[in-house]
């Protein structure tokens, strides 16, 4: 998907019916604005369907969120923290696995999904954003009021320091490994639940040498 | 007019041009205090009338000032610099969008409406549409009588509201929160 960092209302109304449309950009600016409203509101329909539908694909299943592993909750948090409309394949194709699910096939899927209509997903990766604030406020993780702010949607670039650096994720992997690299698969296998409860409780236990979740 | 030791301070939006009247548009629907406005819209003229400033002016500035323009029909078409601008009465979605862009970045919403809603005769839409056209064109027209382009920008700000109110209730703004 394009990128719609810093765009304005109007801006984004545009951008989003020319790429949910299909429709070329310039056609769209040409447009009077009430039509733009009109094919946004056939958008939102189509979306508002597909939530609650779309829970399998091909062979694919729409993962549970309460299941996934700490490995796969990095992957979907770099790649929603760094501009999730620019990684909207990766994430569609992080939420939807096979029953065997080996870990090695997502590049495959990444690739089929991005042939694919944009509305199909769309619903699944509002639900997944949504799951992540509520799973973050269940473990406190927001330090204050400000934080809960909610980053604009189609803002690819937020202006604020990006939590989750590589060599934060690896903090936290050293910090519930003793600093064993070899665990770190194991770790990574492990429900994310699990792994944020362990957290939960090391910080609790002692506050400053446990890096920040 | 209002008199202010030897400065002549504007109170009308007729004495004054499209730049001065956007940044008192701009003080005016800001958060100051009542007193601290007047005095900043009067620093717009002059930077030292405010030090000399009694109460008893401030109260009368605050009285006589008018932004209501006294011209009552749209200018269809404004000269500027030789070239020629034609009012856009029917501005599409990008025009909006840009007339949009421009005030969040100015938060001059006059300067930024009349920018983008009076066109170049010569240039063609991509190019009136452009941003940096724009923004010159921002500085060309900051220069402008404010009262002869006034009712052009009510017009378009009307449309403008109406139409945000509309989209608002099209668009889903649901947000990615970082903890």
């Amino acid at each position: 998907m394009q990128s719609l960092n810093g765009l304005g209302f109007f801006e984004r109304a545009i951008h989003l019916v020319s790429v949910l449309h299909d429709i070329p950009l310039e056609d769209v600016e040409d447009m009077d604005a009430p039509m733009v409203y009109k094919l946004l509101n056939e958008v939102r329909h189509e979306t508002e369907i597909h939530d609650n539908n779309v829970t399998k694909f091909g062979e694919y299943n729409l993962v549970k969120f309460e299941q996934i592993t700490f490995g796969q909750f990095i992957d979907l948090e770099t790649w929603v923290t760094n501009s999730w409309h620019d990684n909207f394949s990766k994430i569609v194709a992080a939420l939807y696995l096979k029953s065997n699910y080996n870990g090695d096939e997502i590049t495959a899927r990444e690739s089929e999904i991005d042939e694919m209509e944009v509305n199909l997903f769309y619903g699944a990766v509002r639900k997944y954003l949504s799951w992540r604030v509520t799973f973050y406020e269940a473990f406190g993780l927001w330090e204050s009021k400000e934080e809960q702010e909610q980053i604009d949607p189609y803002e690819d670039e937020p202006n604020e320091p990006k939590p989750y650096q590589p060599n934060q994720w690896l903090s936290l992997l050293n910090t519930l490994t003793d600093n064993d690299i070899t665990k770190f698969e194991q770790v990574m296998a492990l429900n994310v639940y699990l792994v944020y409860n362990q957290l939960t409780y090391l910080r609790n236990q002692t506050k400053s040498d446990v890096p920040t979740l | 007019m209002i008199k202010i030791g030897k400065h002549e301070i504007p109170t009308k939006a007729k004495d004054m041009t499209l730049g001065q009247f956007s940044k008192v548009s701009e003080i005016m629907e800001s958060q100051n205090k009542p007193v601290n406005k007047i005095l900043k819209v009067v620093e717009v003229f002059s930077k030292d009338a405010p030090d000399e400033m009694t109460v008893k002016q401030v109260m009368d500035y605050a009285k006589k000032l008018d932004r209501s323009a006294t011209r009552k029909t749209v200018a269809k078409e404004i000269t500027v610099n030789g070239r020629v601008y034609r009012f856009n009465s029917d501005p599409k979605a990008a025009t909006l969008a840009a007339i949009e862009k421009h005030i969040i970045e100015s938060q001059q919403a006059p300067l930024a409406i009349t920018s983008a809603i009076y066109e170049d005769v010569q240039l063609s839409n991509t190019e009136h549409r452009d941003s940096a056209h724009i923004k010159h064109k921002m500085k060309l027209f900051a220069e402008v009588n404010a009262d002869l382009v006034l009712p052009a920008i009510v017009a378009t700000s009307e449309k403008l509201i109406e139409n945000v109110n509309a989209l608002n209730e099209s668009i889903s703004m649901e947000g990615v929160a970082i903890p």
